[in-house]
């Protein structure tokens, strides 16, 4: 289970108020939130709330100032087993498609270093492009797919070859850092109806971080309401109609439904 | 209810050497005084392009024909003098991005009354309390503070309700918003797409909604235009789009962003009162 | 991306006349028709002929074997500058981008100083240190651009350490190695390579005036800035042995300017794919 415990992240502020001491901003305030196995959390907030510095934090990229990151008990920031089992627990699906891949590497080498830090880590032996064409195809992408370059690729199945690499590395949590924000409307429901499919077959935890809240419904168990670096709510996603924070109230009331009134 | 804008077969052809790419296809459309006409679609469907190529925005490369008649006009055959003059006064635009809209080394005041220098012969202190009434209009307070500012000091949210408040400034006759809520949070996207209806029965003015998000053109939208790869998949009222929609697209579309707000309406009533 | 480069005619052209000099100035022993070295004062400063094609210097030496010979010094003098400060600076420079910290500020700090000192003036007193000979002049040229280059290159893996795809990498714990080698050089190696054949016109530029000024390649070596530092005295009379090396040296520096920009072109990746 990951656990976060009080979490103050902070960044250097960009106006410089006096000579010496520099002004810092504070982003995070005391993040607390437990994610079992096998859950699929979403964390809800709008630009500015901090849900993608939580992103960071979860994921060993960022060291908080205060509090603790917490790894089936052992700290994740001040431990070397907890830096290196989060490494082994963990992977992420960015938001930017566009720089979530490096533009050099073909579609199959994108995939294969997943596979390959797998392969080291856990020392078992096995072919590398067979176990590509595999993920490759339970993305829903097909052979010829396999020497392409990112920016050949649509958001969408780029997106998908993201997805195939982080569970190429066979780690039991996934962040999906905004993952579908970028795709346009009915892509975001595929790749949603993917992640459910393969969360299923794997067995695997995600943090789904998001700002649309019919796609935490869609997609999520759990929801965290961020806002201003603070959780204001959280509860299960059958429970959302009573949420008591005034904020998560006014999120409810901005959801569009289309299909009302006719 | 007169016909502001009618464009017939319209299509646009990239061309750069021998290179040719075809964009747009035979697009036929026609918005009305106090309607708006919401243009749906992904991205690479065209629908930006279409906008752009009606107001002569587009570079060289892309070649432009067919008809769009402005009261009697054919604005795709008008000369680029022409073209800006209408820029701004009768047919304005509210675009995607407000952070990229406004240039960041001016304040926002400078840029506003840029525009209304450039169309009309009002003076420095109209033009001041004109703005100041505008801002009031789109429900900004300290209007004037918020003319002294900075885009970077002011949230997406309000820079965007300004653009449309500019837009409108000028009493224009159509206004094209391009994916006005796509970059702005859902709390204030849904005021942006309140001060639309607001405009639309208001002042009358003809719109053109360019979207890809289906809740946003159900709200605002009368006519709806699906676009699928640069050509018309469907063109009807929302609720014939929503519920006989005649291009699988269009169809595959609607169902699975159904499928999602069902199973939000389900989450809303499993929690005992119907959140309403 | 070789496709691109093939249908550039600039780069095309600029990368063959580059080459081809280059391979004339190996081969030089083999196409120069004359002994660059040898001197016959009775036949100075005379006209093109068939054993002359470019006629005879000050001490009846044949100017184009000299020239032919001294695209040696002239070349490979600039290539190996070239090879020890991009070596350097992009080793600093990873280095400080990469993991900034201490590492970066004291990288950089030592980056402050060295851009602090006028150029020119430092090759001159490290040459005139160190003793006047060639190894100086390529240690001195070395000695005083990396710094300029650790700053660039620097910059470079500031803007790409960040991406998300260095940032999956890290998440996932892979090695350093990975991603110093696999990700940020080759994401630096356009701009690198950009700058590299911009800045090779400098560093010709430099060691020919360097041996113009007799600190660089020492007489009676042949190289195009020794060669023009000799015929200055004779320009009135014998105007061919400086132009000779002259022009040479602009339409090398030039080819290699112009190779620069196409690559920029070439490697940028915002231009279309069609």
């Amino acid at each position: 289970m990951l656990e976060l415990r009080n979490i103050d992240v902070s960044f250097r502020s960009e106006k410089q108020e006096s000579i010496f001491r520099a002004k810092r901003i504070q982003v995070l305030h005391g993040i607390s939130l437990e994610v079992p196995e096998g859950l699929c959390l979403g964390m809800l907030g709008e630009s500015g709330s901090g849900k993608s510095t939580t992103g960071r934090v979860l994921c060993g990229l960022l060291k908080p100032d205060k509090g603790q990151v917490l790894l089936n008990g052992k700290d994740v920031y001040h431990t070397k087993e907890g830096r290196k089992a989060l490494r082994e627990y963990i992977s992420i699906v960015f938001q930017d498609y566009t720089t979530s891949a490096n533009p050099r590497f073909q579609v199959k080498d994108i995939i294969a270093e997943g596979l390959q830090m797998y392969r080291r880590r856990t020392g078992k032996r096995f072919d590398i492009s067979p176990e590509v064409n595999s993920l490759l195809e339970q993305v829903g992408l097909d052979k010829s797919f396999l020497t392409r370059y990112p920016h050949e690729l649509s958001g969408g199945q780029l997106q998908r070859v993201c997805i195939a690499r982080a569970i190429g590395c066979h780690t039991p949590m996934i962040v999906l850092d905004e993952a579908i924000s970028s795709l346009d409307a009915h892509t975001q429901v595929q790749i949603m109806d993917l992640l459910k499919e393969l969360k299923v077959r794997y067995g695997l935890t995600y943090i789904f971080i998001t700002h649309d809240l019919t796609a935490i419904t869609y997609l999520c168990d759990r929801v965290l309401f961020l806002y201003q670096g603070q959780v204001v709510e959280e509860c299960c996603v059958s429970e959302i109609a009573e949420v008591k924070n005034e904020y998560a109230q006014k999120l409810l009331s901005a959801i569009i439904d289309f299909e009302e009134g006719t | 209810m007169s016909t502001v804008l009618e464009v017939s077969k319209l299509s646009v052809t990239l061309e750069k050497g021998k290179y040719e790419k075809n964009i747009l296809d035979n697009i036929d459309f026609s918005v009305h005084q106090g309607k708006c006409l919401g243009i749906l679609g992904e991205s690479g469907s065209g629908k930006s392009m279409t906008a752009k190529a009606i107001l002569g925005l587009l570079p060289r490369e892309f070649v432009v024909s067919g008809k769009a008649m402005y009261q009697g006009k054919d604005l795709l055959g008008q000369s680029k003098e022409t073209l800006r003059q209408m820029r701004g006064k009768e047919i304005t635009m509210v675009l995607q991005n407000p952070m990229t809209c406004f240039d960041p080394l001016y304040r926002v005041g400078y840029q506003l009354a840029e525009t209304m220098r450039v169309h009309t012969d009002w003076s420095k202190e109209e033009i001041r309390s004109r703005l100041v009434q505008i801002l009031q209009d789109m429900k900004i307070r300290d209007g004037g503070e918020v003319l002294e500012k900075y885009p970077h000091q002011l949230s997406g949210g309000m820079l965007q309700r300004i653009m449309i408040g500019l837009a409108m400034a000028l009493k224009p006759t159509l206004l094209i918003a391009d994916e006005p809520t796509t970059a702005i949070d859902a709390i204030i996207q849904y005021s942006v797409i309140q001060e639309f209806q607001r405009i639309k029965e208001e002042h009358g003015t003809a719109m053109i909604f360019i979207s890809h998000d289906l809740g946003a053109i159900s709200c605002v939208a009368d006519d709806v235009l699906v676009l699928n790869q640069g050509k018309v998949a469907d063109m009807g009222s929302f609720h014939e789009i929503l519920h006989h929609a005649k291009d699988p697209y269009t169809k595959l579309l609607i169902e699975k962003r159904a499928a999602v707000m069902q199973k939000y309406r389900t989450a809303l009533k499993k929690g005992g009162t119907a959140y309403a | 991306m070789l496709k691109k480069f093939l249908k550039n005619k600039v780069a095309m052209l600029t990368t063959i006349l580059i080459v081809f000099v280059a391979f004339v100035g190996i081969f030089a022993p083999i196409l120069a028709p004359n002994d660059p070295y040898k001197t016959d004062i009775l036949n100075k400063f005379s006209t093109f002929s068939l054993s002359y094609p470019l006629g005879t210097d000050h001490l009846g030496r044949c100017v184009f074997s000299r020239m032919l010979y001294g695209i040696r010094p002239t070349l490979g003098l600039a290539a190996l500058t070239m090879l020890g400060t991009i070596g350097l600076g992009a080793l600093m420079g990873l280095l400080a981008g990469y993991f900034r910290g201490w590492i970066d500020e004291i990288i950089m700090r030592v980056v402050d100083v060295m851009l602090s000192f006028p150029s020119q003036i430092m090759v001159f007193a490290v040459v005139a240190l160190l003793g006047i000979n060639v190894q100086n002049v390529i240690l001195a040229n070395v000695f005083v651009k990396w710094a300029w280059y650790a700053r660039m290159i620097r910059t470079g893996v500031l803007k790409y350490r960040d991406r998300n795809f260095v940032l999956f990498s890290r998440c996932i714990g892979n090695r350093e190695s990975f991603i110093l080698g696999r990700h940020l050089l080759p994401s630096i190696a356009s701009e690198m390579a950009v700058l590299a054949s911009l800045d090779i016109g400098w560093a010709i530029i430099n060691i020919s005036t360097l041996s113009f000024l007799g600190l660089g390649v020492q007489a009676p070596i042949p190289e195009w800035g020794a060669m023009l530092n000799e015929a200055k005295n004779v320009l009135t009379t014998n105007p061919v042995q400086m132009l000779a090396p002259g022009i040479a040296i602009v339409v090398v520096v030039s080819a290699f300017h112009l190779l620069g920009d196409a690559l920029r072109d070439i490697l940028d990746p915002k231009e279309a794919n069609l």
